[in-house]
């Protein structure tokens, strides 16, 4: 009980705050490549209004879903909103669920913040919730996710061959997971290199 | 054409009728055994009205009506229903769905009715959705049902470790997928006369 869930050095894990970070997050929606390597919707720009639609769905799931905005960790004031974590498809009967996390502007990206919010995230997942596994998806087209996973602790499972089409080629789905023995032998290591790791 | 895209060998793909239906899809759910291979979820009592109701808003919903594809599978011989085969396009743009099938009654398992329905229902999703690719997810436990959907034309794209958990023990969830090519390549294969269950008129 000595590790906080919620903070790590840099960055930490915040509820959504509708009336600031809608507008941020809109920001991240106009970027169609943010979009894509997300997930394999089409890429669709969001006005802060719908974003604030988003906020409240995800408030109405909340037995299924952990949500978390990712920020800055400032000595004052809440800190910048630089992404997001969550927990989906949380299936309490089995113990598994899916990991999603992106941090939305490019610039905040290969600093780490992400890294540290997938331990603070994964830790909530194994400690807090207890599940068995965490299962995470990305893209053919996306190899630095791929790697992100791979640092993490996670196995490729399933190649879904051919199941994305972008840009007038097909591309396979990959489908990543990490059980909790795996992320308890690893996670010491993880930590230490502070989100530092691989870069 | 008409006439043979939704018939199979043994059995023919038919619009699910749940007034007449729903007390046979009910007495299903009473071997745990079938709903276990069916979905994650735990085993619940199905009643003909909560059965109506639930596939009803599934099925017929004006939301999921472009992108949900139900049939109920019935035999050639005697019409009787043996089971409930859907596809389920996520995201048009990816030209992919996800299916599930089950044949309800026990005796009806290990016949080929469901490799049967399972054809019919690809050459569905090629020939008339103009689908890239056909998933399913299989528990590991389940072998017959991995063997057909080989037999099929399926492969295996991979396992989710340990994601089921029933009584004491854990399983795999097998992810399976045949790609548009795959399933050409194996009509093909088969000839004009269709012997891997891709039958079409010759003329």
């Amino acid at each position: 009980m000595t590790a906080s869930l919620f903070e790590a050095s840099r960055i930490r894990l915040a509820p959504p705050d509708p009336e600031h970070d809608a507008e941020v997050e809109s920001a991240w929606t106009h970027d169609a490549e943010y979009q894509r390597l997300l997930s394999a919707d089409p890429a669709r720009p969001l006005s802060p209004a719908q974003v604030k639609q988003k906020y409240e769905a995800i408030e109405k799931e909340h037995d299924k879903q952990f949500y978390f905005a990712v920020r800055t960790r400032e000595a004052d004031g809440p800190g910048r909103l630089i992404g997001f974590a969550q927990l989906e498809w949380v299936d309490w009967l089995h113990g598994a669920a899916r990991l999603n996390l992106g941090i939305g502007a490019p610039a905040d990206r290969g600093q780490g913040f992400g890294s540290q919010a997938a331990c603070l995230i994964l830790n909530y997942a194994f400690d807090e919730l207890g599940l068995h596994r965490v299962a995470a998806i990305t893209f053919e087209y996306n190899p630095r996710a791929a790697r992100f996973l791979e640092r993490h602790g996670f196995s490729l499972e399933v190649r879904q061959r051919q199941a994305v089409q972008r840009d007038f080629r097909r591309w396979d789905k990959l489908h990543y997971g990490l059980l909790r023995s795996e992320w308890a032998a690893l996670r010491a290591a993880v930590e230490t290199s502070g989100g530092d790791a691989g870069r | 054409m008409e006439q043979t895209l939704l018939r199979g060998e043994q059995v023919r793909l038919a619009a699910p009728n749940l007034e007449a239906d729903a007390e046979t899809i009910a007495s299903w759910s009473r071997n745990s055994e079938y709903t276990h291979m069916l979905q994650t979820g735990a085993p619940r009592l199905w009643t003909a009205p909560g059965v109506k109701a639930d596939l009803g808003t599934w099925w017929y919903d004006e939301k999921t009506k472009d992108r949900v594809f139900p049939f109920a599978i019935r035999l050639l011989d005697g019409d009787r229903l043996i089971g409930l085969t859907d596809l389920e396009i996520n995201d048009w743009p990816q030209r992919e769905a996800w299916l599930a099938i089950g044949i309800g009654a026990r005796d009806d398992w290990g016949r080929g009715y469901g490799t049967d329905a399972m054809r019919v229902l690809m050459r569905f999703a090629f020939a008339e959705l103009n689908l890239e690719r056909l998933t399913l997810n299989v528990f590991a436990y389940n072998e017959r049902a991995v063997r057909s959907y080989l037999k099929a034309g399926f492969v295996v794209e991979g396992r989710l470790r340990e994601r089921l958990r029933r009584g004491d023990q854990r399983y795999d969830m097998i992810f399976m997928g045949v790609l548009r090519n795959d399933w050409l390549a194996q009509r093909q294969q088969a000839g004009p006369t269709g012997a891997a269950g891709a039958k079409e008129p010759s003329q």
